[in-house]
């Protein structure tokens, strides 16, 4: 990173990586399930789904369980869903402050 | 690396308590993975901070920094204006630059984020839309190319023709999968008993809806004709086999085991048992006609009329003092196809049946039919409208009476259709309804559907709305809950083509939504005609080839079937009017004919 960079371009850069950031967490997380086959473990998450018994009755459904099934669903969501509007955020929000400062100290 | 240190640590004690329904290496494999995965993210958050948030990074770093000349322009220029201070009034009086409120930065953000949450809805709107044509039948693509077969038929008639139209690609997939299942007899007991240990009137109906989605599938792809027929016979036997040995206990809900003595009907039979097998029978004959199963079936249909009869509201009984007005809308159905293929004539009782539900057994508030009421004249309603009840009645009663369903359709369509993006869903009941639940009973149907906070979606109601938005041609919704299964089943063809999410009835259930159409078309266009009035004899004077004195003809009487269904709405009794007799009877309008 070049520290002689305009004030302006290092705010905006700023606020790219922050935002940038959380999506690259969120995603590298849902990845990292996805490889230990988190995705396997919905039939169970969704037993309400697809039994007459619920899931909370099961005792293979720890919380640990839950937690981990749990987890990865969030994830899956948030990768697709979430992800996506933090980047585009971040892209929107670095512009606007960009030019809004520009306009001001015009 | 103290947030590092802290998660590996959780990540690690959550391994051990993780059960063992999980292979080893799903248990073993996020700590070893995340924590250095965590480290990482760590420094480059440290790294960052230090470049991007220099308020923040240690004062040595700053100093370093700011050793460097122009290290940062905003520094400069503070030093400017200080240096500006230091000289006074003599000096050069510059204003210092306006920055930007807090006020106007959250501002900023707000509006940021609700821009990116729109861009990103219509960008997922497009990315996640399905290609329909993968999914289901586009008839004027099949028209214009049912022509070009038919032309090629003509221009070059000793070219060998291209097989059926074919299926699409993930329901030919999907279809070759369960097909699979049943070939294999270890996969078949595997699956069958895997899923009556978890409900076996689940197992039940995921035949039925294997069945009618392979009967289907037969009709449309000739090349799988024959092993869907083939499946079809062993579903068909193995069910028959099951209820000979164990009676038809065996596709009870757990809940209900051991109560056949409390039926109220005379037989003791379930009209869900007998309906739903009728139901594999007479889609299998629809496809090609069996004898063994014809007679199979006229016995069941008898069978079923003298249940459902004895109910105060011609409903049988699915459970001891329950009907299922689902169960009653499937055997109506199959009594549409025995008067298709066996010439019965049960159309006077469904339109009874129909005239009774209309009257009776609507909910007034939501105008729709109660799903659970108990087997008396004045029906006890133990459970009102309901998603997954109303979007299979509405597509069994289009076969029964196209009006109703219609309408049906639609009032649940209001109240039960969703979308969130393009995400379609149903919920599980109307908001309004004449009967309301106790707390208990809401949290219990929480627990049973599998409810999505909230939303109030409901994966059961929104896989039967897939087949009732195809039945009634609903597109658009179609289109939206195909997006929200392709989302949310996580489809895997890992081993054979399936949904993660669901089991093998949801599996049936989607296969059925998709490939359902050529099995109605038949019944339709199989469906005897009724007796066509005789046309009016032509006057002599009118007539080339008439010969010169002719008497005066009379009308005809009518076929006796005719006469029967047109002098009393409700058939004989089932046990005195074998089918046999009313397909004798029942000729073609044609025989009768005025003779000259």
């Amino acid at each position: 990173m070049n520290p002689r960079l305009p004030a302006d371009v290092m705010i905006t850069l700023r606020i790219l990586a922050a935002f940038f950031g959380a999506a690259a967490v969120i995603w590298l997380s849902y990845l990292i399930l996805e490889v230990c086959g988190a995705r396997d473990t919905m039939p169970e998450l969704l037993r309400g789904t697809s039994s007459s018994g619920s899931h909370l009755n099961n005792p293979d459904n720890s919380l640990a369980f839950m937690f981990y099934s749990g987890g990865y669903f969030c994830l899956y969501v948030a990768a697709v869903l979430v992800a996506p509007v933090l980047v585009l955020t971040g892209v929107f929000f670095s512009f606007a402050m960009y030019f809004a400062r520009k306009t001001l100290q015009r | 690396m103290l947030a590092a240190v802290v998660s590996g640590f959780v990540l690690l004690f959550l391994s051990i308590l993780m059960p063992n329904t999980l292979s080893p290496i799903a248990r073993v494999v996020p700590p070893l993975v995340l924590l250095p995965t965590i480290l990482l993210m760590t420094s480059c958050v440290l790294w960052l901070q230090s470049y991007f948030l220099p308020m923040l990074s240690p004062q040595r770093n700053i100093r370093r920094r700011m050793a460097e000349p122009a290290y940062n322009a905003v520094g400069e220029e503070m030093r400017t204006l200080r240096r500006n201070a230091v000289r006074g009034a003599g000096g050069y009086n510059r204003i210092p630059p306006r920055e930007i409120t807090g006020l106007q930065k959250a501002c900023l953000l707000g509006a940021s984020f609700l821009l990116a949450c729109v861009v990103w809805a219509f960008i997922v709107s497009l990315l996640l839309q399905p290609r329909m044509e993968n999914y289901i039948w586009d008839k004027d693509k099949e028209k214009a190319r049912e022509n070009e077969r038919a032309r090629d038929r003509i221009t070059s008639p000793n070219r060998e023709l291209s097989p059926g139209p074919g299926l699409p690609q993930i329901p030919l997939a999907l279809a070759k999968a369960q097909m699979s299942l049943w070939i294999e007899p270890a996969t078949r007991n595997a699956q069958i008993s895997r899923m009556r240990q978890s409900n076996p009137e689940w197992e039940f109906t995921s035949r039925t809806f294997l069945v009618l989605a392979l009967a289907n599938v037969a009709l449309r792809d000739t090349l799988l004709k024959p092993a869907a027929l083939s499946v079809i016979d062993t579903i068909i036997t193995e069910t028959l086999d099951q209820e000979r040995r164990h009676g038809q206990e065996v596709f009870f809900a757990v809940s209900q085991k051991g109560r056949r003595s409390d039926f109220l009907n005379s037989s003791r039979r379930s009209v869900f048992i007998d309906g739903q097998i009728a139901m594999m029978l007479g889609a299998r004959r629809l496809v090609e006609e069996n004898a063994t199963w014809g007679e199979e079936m006229q016995q069941r249909t008898r069978l079923i009329v003298q249940e459902m009869r004895e109910g105060p509201l011609l409903c049988g009984e699915t459970y001891p003092n329950e009907c299922r007005l689902v169960d009653c809308a499937l055997a109506m159905a199959t009594l549409r196809i025995s008067n298709a293929l066996d010439g019965t004539d049960y159309s006077g009782f469904i339109n009874l049946w129909v005239g009774k539900a209309r009257t009776t057994l609507v909910d007034k508030k939501a105008n729709m039919l109660v799903s659970r009421f108990d087997f008396t004249g004045r029906p006890v309603v133990l459970e009102g409208p309901e998603g997954v009840s109303i979007w299979t009645t509405a597509h069994f009663l289009s076969v029964v009476d196209q009006g109703f369903a219609q309408e049906q359709y639609d009032n649940a369509a209001r109240q039960l259709r969703t979308n969130f993006l393009a995400f379609g869903y149903s919920r599980a009941r109307p908001s309004a309804s004449d009967y309301a639940r106790s707390p208990q009973q809401q949290q219990l149907e929480v627990e049973m559907d599998g409810l999505v906070p909230f939303l109030q979606a409901s994966p059961g109601s929104s896989g039967r709305a897939l087949v009732a938005a195809q039945t009634f041609g609903d597109t658009r919704w179609m289109r939206q809950l195909i997006t929200s299964l392709e989302f949310l089943g996580f489809r895997t063809a890992r081993e054979r083509m399936h949904y993660i999410s669901s089991n093998t009835t949801g599996d049936a259930v989607i296969l059925y939504a998709l490939v359902q159409g050529p099995l109605w078309e038949k019944l339709k266009a199989t469906v005897r005609p009724p007796a066509t009035p005789p046309k009016p004899p032509v006057p002599p004077e009118h007539h080339p080839l008439a010969p010169p004195a002719l008497p005066p003809t009379e009308s005809p009487a009518p076929a006796p079937a005719a006469a029967a269904s047109s002098a009393s709405p409700l058939p004989l009794p089932a046990s005195t009017t074998p089918p046999a007799t009313t397909t004798s009877t029942a000729e073609p309008a044609a025989t009768f004919a005025p003779t000259p």
